[in-house]
């Protein structure tokens, strides 16, 4: 009924193989798609976490479901989030630049 | 129906202990999702500056330290594979099998903490600090302290949850130990397991953001 040892020492197998692999992409200069492919990569770690360590293949579906919504959210958020910025077409707002030796700011206005 | 006597830890309001644990669960799951959420919004800021200063981000990964995070990503791993034995060893009845995993559990967990100060105390003597502090004359571009206060709020936040994590699971460990937990009732286990590879997923998120994305 529950997974067996064998089966956490292999998914935590899977999980250090596909960390090797994303370590390796890192080094490759791969732009946008190299994005992608790490948090694909991610995911994919992600869902073997859940699936085996988390139990979620021998637990009723309603506890996947609740974490398939919390993603869901997630991925909308961060995406529209990303999607907004990323299309303005100018500057993310005004930054103050950064001191090289900082004096203390004054962290209250009260007199 | 049967007239014996319920188990010691059935609640009156459950009908059976399989329903208890469900509830439980579930309830756990809620909180792990609630817990997601709040990184989703810290997720999301990174998101947005990254896509606001697409190029400097790229450039500030490189002063991270991409052994540190790899080690950092392997030692979360592991104590995930131990938690999932120890849950696996109190459910066959085996609980002192089970302290031991836990413990091994929290040793890699304080090991991860050890690791994320050292990283932390290289970053601070660079001249690296969150905020309005940051001093770091090798990359003076504002949108570099937006990445490193980004950096150490959730790292620093993801680190307060393993350091709740570890107290949560020390307790468990210790209740364990003194049998209270069995094959028939392990919830506290099981529950303190899905917290912890939470932690782990949540890293396993950071850890490109910060340490690989260059």
């Amino acid at each position: 009924m529950h997974p067996s040892p064998r089966s956490y020492v292999a998914t935590w197998a899977a999980l250090m193989l596909l960390s090797g692999i994303t370590l390796a992409l890192a080094r490759v200069p791969l732009g946008e798609p190299g994005t992608v492919l790490a948090l694909g990569l991610a995911s994919a770690k992600a869902l073997l976490i859940a699936v085996f360590f988390m139990h979620l293949i021998e637990q009723r579906s309603v506890n996947a479901l609740f974490l398939s919504i919390a993603l869901v959210l997630v991925l909308a958020f961060v995406a529209l989030s990303a999607m907004d910025v990323g299309t303005r077409g100018d500057a993310v707002g005004e930054l103050p630049a950064p001191v090289a030796a900082p004096e203390p700011a004054r962290l209250s206005k009260v007199r | 129906m049967t007239t014996a006597v319920p188990h010691p830890r059935l609640q009156p309001h459950f009908e059976d202990l399989a329903k208890q644990a469900h509830a439980a669960r579930l309830g756990m799951w809620l909180f792990l999702a609630s817990e997601l959420l709040l990184f989703s919004a810290l997720f999301a800021l990174y998101a947005s500056y990254r896509a606001g200063h697409h190029d400097v981000f790229r450039e500030a990964v490189h002063h991270t330290s991409f052994w540190l995070g790899a080690a950092m990503t392997g030692i979360l791993i592991t104590s995930s594979l131990a938690m999932a034995l120890a849950l696996h060893a109190v459910r066959d009845g085996r609980p002192d099998r089970s302290v031991r995993w836990l413990c091994a559990c929290i040793g890699l967990g304080a090991l991860f903490l050890v690791v994320k100060a050292f990283e932390y105390t290289e970053h601070f003597r660079e001249g690296i600090f969150p905020g309005i502090y940051y001093a770091y004359p090798e990359l003076p571009h504002p949108g570099a302290v937006v990445f490193f206060t980004l950096y150490y709020l959730m790292t620093g936040l993801h680190a307060v949850h393993v350091i709740g994590g570890l107290n949560v699971l020390g307790s468990v460990a210790r209740s364990t130990g003194r049998r209270r937990y069995d094959a028939t009732y392990h919830t506290p286990v099981e529950l303190a397991g899905l917290y912890w590879h939470l932690v782990d997923m949540i890293w396993i998120f950071l850890w490109p953001a910060f340490y690989l994305l260059r």
